[in-house]
């Protein structure tokens, strides 16, 4: 992995390290706290033999002295003495307790004890460090004294006495705070390096492109506003300006054989796809063109409600004969837009979206129609969409950044391709605008279209319940007729085609 | 079955679910009102109900029965019809309750996407600025279908949402049938008002009559 990649990859799941360095900031800070403030006190004991007249005497009681020491540190924490001290204090603690707040190390080559304690009081901890003090070089005398010897041999004396027991600067907690923010910190940004590393998803074009077979003619970032509304409510916002270029793109797929019936579908569900539709198809129709969807995912028809029109009849009624054109083309807005509903579920609707008369329904609205958008089912969990895509001029396929996988999208283009159909191109959606790949996209973007403006989100019908009734039954108060996409129903278009005014 | 008759009168299809309650007061409310701004006129027009589910041959819901005595209706005689294909596809104006309703009615009925609303979404159509036309010719009953073509245009210009509804209530007390009553009767009075000025050639704010109240 390149250094370049390793940084993108922190980039993009920087809140994964952020929660690494909080949660262990947190877990530290917390046993610091459960284990409660500690106190220390230390001393130093010095070993050294009895007095003698020789060097070589001298010499040997060193040499003494220096074994013993590593013998007399085990004595410090052992329990014999901790017992001394408890027997001494009355503490009501046991003997391993108290061994446990005790510890000692030596240097080689001194004969130098360092010895510490350490409990979360400090008195005690400096009452136990005083009555080791004075325990310790009684306890190493009954040891060493036997009975064919007169006075000890080693003698233990304070090099330095126990000193008042203090808190360690900085404070233990902070120590463990620092740490354990620091081993989070590590874990959550190995954990984003991996999660990328193991990553099968499309997040670049790049790859998109050699998957597919398809250039990808559009790409449009993560907005909030389509993921409540589904529709671009301000035209200069910076996701209605990708909409608009991606309208553009459409026109140069092809100059000598243009596109008119396109397809859009996705590899498997919750793509992006019905969203997309709707925003180019609006965009198209702002840019002066006749545009109708066709609204083919009998299974899970959403463009009636992400538009907020009429449903129940539609495109399975054009197919049975029972409705015309006409009868059920719903008109959106003042431009050249309209929609043409799901209508009933049949119930196979592989069979009535690939037959003759689905190809006789999309030429006869390809001869009305500058464009025609189809929305189609995934191509991946149903066969719907295959014969449909044998019917069209061309399909545009929708890839959710970071969500669809390599193989996904790899297996819906195969799946096209296996039907003859041609994959016009891919548009990469819902892009986090954060990402690497929004920074090159974005160039020139946010300058000069709406830049720093906050979304105004539509007011919602608010339901008003019954007098006297609060929540039994909910009525809305008024309804609102103006809870409509702004860039759809402009003042302009307030007056219907046929509605002639009085008086102006 | 293929739509409307042309020679005969104007027919107003009321739709909800079981037409015991939601229509039914609907059609008695609206005969009422139609025959007050129309006099002699008013067998122009003939307002029907039918349920999607109808509790067929019921009597009204003696909450509604109350609530439409109580709005001056008479509730006496009435008995509950289903719907079916021919009367959704025959009528010129089908005003449901609620969108479902209006789905229902669509898919027994798709050439009639163009003269189905639910009541509010009429009314809300009715309320668009432009919508106050003058629809001229010599047929009074092309003329109220010439409204209806008018409202059907202007949904271009509105979305629909859930404030189209008027709710079922159906197993709810006096207090919500009360209140379902007066939604019915706020929208209807527009939507008929605008259908008997086309019917009579004149402007609708001329026939107004003081909306039945409780």
């Amino acid at each position: 992995m390149e250094p370049r990649a390793v940084w993108s990859a922190l980039r993009m799941r920087w809140r994964t390290s952020v929660a690494g360095l909080l949660v262990g900031a947190v877990i530290a800070g917390a046993i610091s706290i459960l284990l409660g403030p500690s106190y220390t006190s230390t001393m130093q004991f010095f070993v050294s033999t009895a007095d003698s007249g020789s060097m070589s005497d001298a010499f040997q009681g060193n040499q003494f002295a220096h074994q013993r020491v590593a013998s007399y540190a085990g004595l410090v924490t052992g329990d014999t003495l901790a017992t001394r001290i408890v027997d001494s204090l009355d503490l009501e603690l046991s003997p391993d307790e108290v061994a446990a707040k005790i510890e000692a190390t030596t240097v080689t080559g001194t004969v130098l004890i360092y010895v510490s304690v350490t409990d979360s009081s400090q008195e005690r901890a400096e009452r136990i460090a005083a009555a080791l003090g004075e325990e310790f070089p009684a306890l190493v005398a009954d040891l060493e004294t036997t009975s064919d010897t007169a006075g000890t041999p080693v003698n233990v004396e304070f090099a330095d006495r126990p000193g008042a027991a203090i808190a360690p600067s900085p404070p233990l907690a902070v120590r463990n705070i620092v740490l354990g923010a620091l081993l989070g910190l590590l874990l959550g940004a190995a954990v984003s390096i991996g999660r990328t590393l193991l990553d099968r998803s499309v997040t670049e074009p790049d790859d998109a492109e050699e998957i597919a077979g398809a250039p990808v003619i559009g790409i449009v970032f993560h907005d909030e506003m389509l993921r409540d509304g589904h529709t671009i409510e301000r035209a200069e916002s910076r996701t209605a300006e990708q909409y608009r270029q991606l309208a553009t793109s459409l026109q140069y797929l092809d100059v000598d054989e243009p596109p008119k019936v396109i397809m859009v579908s996705s590899a498997v569900p919750a793509e992006g796809k019905t969203t997309m539709v709707v925003n180019l198809a609006i965009a198209l129709a702002d840019a002066g063109h006749r545009v109708t969807i066709v609204e083919a995912d009998l299974r899970r028809p959403k463009v009636v409600e992400y538009l907020d029109l009429v449903s129940g009849a539609g495109v399975t009624n054009l197919l049975a004969g029972s409705a015309e054109v006409e009868d059920v083309a719903q008109v959106v807005g003042g431009g050249g837009l309209r929609v043409i509903a799901a209508g009933p579920t049949p119930p196979s609707p592989s069979r009535l979206l690939g037959s003759s008369q689905m190809a006789v329904l999309l030429d006869k609205l390809r001869g009305d129609n500058d464009y025609v958008l189809v929305d189609a089912a995934p191509l991946l969990p149903v066969a719907d969409s295959r014969g449909l895509a044998a019917h069209v001029d061309g399909v545009l396929l929708s890839v959710r950044h970071g969500n669809t996988t390599k193989d996904q999208l790899g297996e819906a283009a195969r799946a096209l391709e296996g039907v003859g159909a041609t994959t016009l191109g891919v548009v990469l959606n819902m892009v986090p605008p954060r990402g690497d790949l929004a920074a090159a996209h974005a160039y020139g973007l946010d300058y000069g279209y709406g830049a720093g403006r906050e979304a105004d989100p539509a007011p919602e019908a608010e339901p008003a319940s019954v007098p006297g009734h609060a929540g039994s039954l909910e009525y809305p108060r008024e309804p609102d007729y103006l809870r409509v996409p702004e860039n759809l129903r402009r003042p302009e278009y307030a007056r219907a085609p046929g509605l002639t005014g009085r008086g102006d | 079955m293929l739509g409307p008759a042309p020679d005969a009168p104007f027919t107003v299809l009321l739709v909800c679910t079981g037409n015991i309650c939601r229509s039914p007061l609907a059609e008695r409310v609206g005969r009422d009102l139609l025959a007050r701004m129309l006099g002699k006129d008013a067998g122009l027009v003939q307002i029907v109900s039918a349920g999607t589910r109808a509790v067929v041959g019921a009597q009204m819901h003696p909450a509604s029965a109350r609530v439409l005595a109580e709005l001056g209706g008479d509730p006496c005689g009435f008995r509950a019809r289903q719907l079916t294909d021919g009367m959704a596809a025959g009528a010129d104006l089908t005003l449901t309750m609620t969108r479902e309703h209006r789905h229902h009615v669509l898919g027994r009925a798709p050439r009639a996407m163009s003269r189905t609303f639910t009541l509010r979404e009429a009314a809300g159509l009715l309320d668009l600025p432009g919508s106050d036309v003058r629809l001229s010719g010599p047929c009074p009953v092309e003329r109220a279908r010439a409204l209806v073509t008018t409202m059907a245009a202007a949904r271009s210009c509105r979305a629909g949402s859930g404030a189209d509804d008027v709710l079922d209530p159906i197993g709810q007390d006096d207090v919500v049938h009360s209140h379902v009553g007066q939604l019915v009767v706020d929208a209807l009075v527009p939507v008929l008002e605008h259908l008997a000025a086309a019917l009579a050639g004149r402007d609708a704010a001329r026939l107004s009559v003081d909306a039945p109240g409780p």
